[in-house]
């Protein structure tokens, strides 16, 4: 085993301890070399020392700072609109529906403009309807 | 009073609006979040704004929260990223702002006498990467297959980015001779 190997395998034990086999080859690794003992000693020692020493927090008072902070910044009225949106979606979507289908129901022409009401040629605007008005066609019809 | 109730009530509670079940996950909570948060962004004030950011977005997406992975997961993973977010922002402010700051690190350096600091002020170097999990594993004792599911990364991934955390921060204390 090559000492890079040894190291690695020695780290990983920190996580996973190692199978029987590999505790054998290592010690007898070990005890053919002794100088990598205090390498070894050394990621031990990092281990240990990276551990937090107490609970981390950021105070006592961070809960109650933190529900001030969502009480008075409007997250707490966003969540309610949303929330009472939330509530009355699938209604919204049943009527969307419900109206589809009576338009169908009621119109003559069954498209897709028509029965999403974009259908103009059933009523035209009054714009349209004085534009298309021909004066001298309509004085010959009325003589 | 904290551990009469389940996370289950709790969020349910507050999904009614009850605020007092929010504070309680808070106070359940805070702890986990803090130790996520403190050894990736270090002694910053910008990391109370982090911690509270966590869990406003939670509180935004109580409903979203369907309870696939614990509580304390889902906070520990929001807390990672917005910490990433926030690693990210100060790189680009320190790129700004090198120059000004190069004496002050040499100063931060200098002031680290102990070796249990000098260990956390080379951590605080380390690459994101390897510091999310050098800070679930190692500060935090989250086991390894906790720290895989929590970053959504491998197993394998996770031993290898921990091995060469422990090669760097192995290097740098024999450095400075804390070893």
């Amino acid at each position: 085993m090559k000492p890079q190997e040894l190291e690695d395998l020695y780290i990983r034990s920190l996580d996973i301890p190692m199978t029987n086999v590999e505790k054998e080859n290592f010690m007898n690794e070990l005890h053919a070399h002794p100088e990598f003992a205090k390498q070894l000693a050394m990621h031990k020692k990092v281990r240990d020392l990276a551990e937090a020493k107490t609970p981390a927090s950021f105070g006592p008072y961070f809960a109650s700072k933190l529900m001030h902070k969502i009480e008075n910044t409007g997250v707490v009225i966003d969540r309610q609109i949303f929330s009472f949106f939330k509530r009355f979606q699938l209604a919204a979507l049943g009527m969307i529906v419900a109206l589809i289908i009576l338009n169908v129901a009621l119109t003559d022409q069954v498209s897709l403009p028509s029965i999403l009401g974009l259908d103009r040629t059933a009523t035209p605007t009054t714009e349209e309807a004085v534009a298309s008005f021909d004066f001298f066609e309509s004085l010959n019809e009325n003589l | 009073m904290i551990n009469q109730y389940s996370d289950e009530e709790l969020i349910a509670g507050a999904r009614k609006g009850e605020m007092a079940a929010f504070k309680l996950l808070v106070e359940r909570y805070e702890g986990k979040v803090a130790g996520v948060i403190k050894p990736m962004l270090g002694d910053i004030p910008q990391a109370l704004d982090v911690a509270q950011e966590v869990f406003i977005r939670f509180y935004e997406s109580l409903d979203k929260f369907k309870g696939e992975s614990s509580l304390g997961t889902y906070l520990i993973r929001i807390a990672i990223n917005l910490s990433l977010n926030e690693i990210k922002r100060n790189k680009r402010k320190d790129k700004l702002f090198s120059h000004l700051e190069k004496g002050q690190n040499v100063k931060a350096e200098e002031s680290v006498q102990d070796v249990y600091e000098m260990v956390h002020h080379e951590i605080d170097k380390l690459d994101a990467e390897f510091k999310t999990v050098v800070t679930l594993r190692m500060i935090e004792g989250y086991s390894t297959e906790e720290t895989s599911k929590i970053l959504n990364i491998p197993l394998g991934t996770v031993l290898s980015r921990l091995a060469r955390a422990h090669k760097k921060l192995k290097d740098a204390l024999e450095k400075h001779k804390m070893l």
